[in-house]
């Protein structure tokens, strides 16, 4: 019976979400930025999975002032809410070496601050409500900051850290918090780069995470064998790390 | 102008639909304006709610602002001669009873809870068991007032369009504020009522069709979990007045109505305790069993009960939906033609043993047709199915709901929106090119 607000869903690993729930005859009610996009999207999973209650709410993420008209619109069209899950995200390569301030700041916003906003909404809704699961897709490049892109690992912990904030928080109050961190996943972020492995297509990676969420997970990695080289990169001496570190 | 309070969590009867609401309970008409007043400031719409016993999400409105009527529940007026009272739309079911039968009167229709409100009654169209002889209660209410947008009240005679638009109207925007009801007389405040298992759908069905001209209550209590040759098997409880007896009381005091109130020898915590490791569970078959069975050994039998304990079975246990937390659970009631409904009811049981989530308590009842424009019962039957929320059966219940939608769908069936936690209404109103 989930009752879906998938945040950031229009693209890559969200929009496989929406269509994973969208299959499962759940109600799934996304937020995008595009009006257009969403509307094309909403109609795509209505026509293709009738059993489902889709439904598009326009939020611009980097608007603080439509966060929470957004988050109530969402709400009254989902009737109540199950499952919060925040999906969006953005990465910005650059060449690896020169940081790109606005760049940076831009991930930061959306990766970390919005989602602050919005899961905060979110858990107090869920806090008095005494029940239901919010998750947040983090990253396991959150878990080290790494020389290649020092500003996406940095907003990734963000939301790894805030999400376990949430999770001691809301736990006495019978709320679920999960954060998910996948790898390398199939889609527009990771196209066209090099040196990737153990890569998991974005309907796989949808499924999973689907599947997990509904088992009550606090805290997994897509795939699984992810957590095994997170343990190790976690345990990687500072100054080994420093002049041997992935990219 | 005074601010919304503080958002406080806000449930349906069936514990699964809930929002977060700030609350508010006027107690007069002036709060009332106040209230709605308040919400137009803020520009949000609010939810009207009675006493919160329509199972679903009929009362609750996600972030949105919740007016509670309950405090509007005066009785205005009461006319011996005719038996109609006037009443605010807070007043209860069992406030009413206990008004009525000291004067030898009756509520025309009851739902299974006395705990309800004549504002929900009406704005539902709620039925009972005695849907046949006697419809919803929207058939027997004289006339109703709502608070208009700009502040009066408007009386609205039964036999108008206005009238058909409030009666059944769910989301009405103008709250319903007072119910004029035609009450029935009644000679005795008892029923003969008779018991009797029935071994399969079509004999249920047909027990239950035969019975509606002789009896006033029809209701079945279906074990779902039998497959088979027994698939449908009943036990139907069939009521009508008590023929007094010389010097025999009348039973018309509140007492002698409660006093036929009783579960058995267990006290109710312990039947509480039971109920929560039992709900969720499937120990339900054998709850199920054992009632078939106790009731199959006993035979066909008749004993008087008074129209309380017959009426009024969700508030033997008070509490007990709370043994359902903390998925809650939800019903869903299917409306089927006639014709359709010995197919259609084969194939609800057959859904639920194919994807293994078997509602734990069946209700099925005999309806005559509502020819009002809102009304959701055609001439037919109606099987009410509990099922609880849980974490393992979520997603194949949400499945087995949808079925039930193509079901109502594709043989001319309905959905009603007291029962209804799974938007059912609104998508086959959807489905039909219609508005619900």
């Amino acid at each position: 019976m989930k009752r879906v607000i998938l945040v950031g869903a229009t693209d890559g690993l969200g929009k496989a979400l929406a269509e994973v729930y969208a299959a499962r005859g759940f109600w799934v009610t996304i937020l995008g930025r595009s009006r257009q996009k969403l509307d094309t999207l909403v109609a795509d999973l209505r026509n293709r999975f009738p059993v489902a209650t889709v439904n598009g709410v326009v939020c611009d993420l980097s608007d603080a002032a439509r966060l929470e008209p957004a988050f109530r619109e969402a709400l009254a069209v989902t009737g109540h809410c199950d499952l919060f899950l925040y999906n969006a995200g953005v990465m910005h390569h650059g060449d690896g070496v020169t940081s790109e301030p606005a760049r940076d700041a831009e991930m930061m916003a959306v990766n970390a601050v919005a989602a602050v906003r919005l899961l905060g909404l979110a858990a107090n809704w869920f806090r008095v409500a005494g029940r239901g699961q919010i998750a947040g897709i983090s990253s396991i490049a959150g878990d080290r900051g790494r020389k290649g892109n020092p500003a996406y690992n940095a907003s990734k912990a963000a939301l790894t850290t805030f999400l376990e904030g949430l999770r001691n928080r809301l736990a006495p109050f019978g709320v679920t918090v999960s954060t998910v961190k996948p790898g390398y996943v199939g889609t527009r972020m990771t196209a066209g780069k090099s040196g990737l492995f153990w890569v998991v297509s974005a309907a796989d990676a949808a499924r999973i995470i689907a599947d997990r969420l509904e088992k009550g997970h606090e805290v997994f990695y897509v795939t699984r064998r992810w957590a095994l080289l997170s343990l190790a990169l976690r345990h990687v001496p500072r100054f080994v790390f420093k002049r041997l570190g992935p990219p | 102008m005074s601010a919304l309070p503080v958002p406080e969590r806000v449930e349906g009867f069936g514990l699964y639909n809930v929002s977060v609401s700030p609350v508010l309970r006027p107690s007069s008409l002036e709060a009332l304006r106040d209230a709605l007043a308040a919400c137009a400031a803020r520009g949000e719409a609010p939810v009207f709610r009675g006493a919160g016993c329509s199972y679903g999400d009929a009362s609750v409105n996600a972030a949105g602002p919740v007016i509670e009527m309950t405090g509007l529940n005066a009785i205005a007026g009461f006319d011996e001669a005719t038996g109609i009272v006037r009443a605010g739309a807070g007043l209860t079911l069992g406030a009413l009873w206990k008004f009525a039968i000291p004067r030898g009167f009756w509520p025309p229709v009851v739902t299974g809870t006395m705990h309800i409100t004549l504002g929900g009654a009406v704005a539902m169209n709620v039925h009972g068991k005695n849907g046949w002889k006697k419809g919803t209660i929207g058939d027997h209410v004289e006339s109703v007032s709502v608070l208009k947008g700009d502040g009066r009240v408007e009386e609205i005679p039964r036999g108008t369009p206005a009238f058909d638009d409030v009666a059944g109207n769910w989301r009405c925007v103008d709250p319903i504020v007072e119910v004029a009801l035609r009450l029935k007389k009644v000679a005795s405040g008892y029923l003969d009522v008779e018991a009797f298992v029935t071994p399969n759908l079509a004999a249920t069905l047909e027990a239950l069709d035969r019975a509606k001209d002789d009896w006033d209550y029809v209701v079945g209590w279906m074990d779902c979990w039998r497959t088979g040759k027994g698939l449908g098997r009943s036990v139907v409880h069939v009521a009508n007045e008590h023929a007094l007896k010389e010097g025999e009381s009348r039973g018309w005091s509140v007492a002698e109505q409660i006093a036929d109130v009783h579960m058995g020898p267990l006290p109710a915590p312990i039947l509480l305790l039971g109920l929560r490791l039992t709900a969720s569970g499937p120990q339900m078959r054998l709850v199920n069993l054992a009632k078939y069975a106790s009731a199959a050994v006993h035979g066909r039998h008749r004993y008087r009960q008074s129209l309380v304990a017959y009426s009024f079975l969700l508030d033997y246990l008070p509490g007990w939906n709370e043994a359902y937390r903390p998925g809650g659970f939800i019903q869903y009631q299917l409306f089927m033609p006639k014709e359709a409904a010995e197919a259609a009811f084969r194939k609800a049981l057959r859904l639920q043993h194919k994807t293994g989530v078997v509602s734990s308590l069946a209700v099925i009842k005999r309806h005559r047709a509502d020819p009002s424009p809102r009304g959701y019962a055609p001439d037919g039957f109606s099987l009410a199915l509990d099922f609880p929320v849980t974490r393992r059966n979520a997603s194949r219940l949400v499945g087995l709901c949808r079925a039930f939608d193509a079901l109502l769908l594709e043989c001319g069936g309905r959905a009603y929106k007291a029962k209804d936690c799974v938007g059912s209404v609104e998508r086959l109103a959807g489905a039909r090119g219609g508005r619900p």
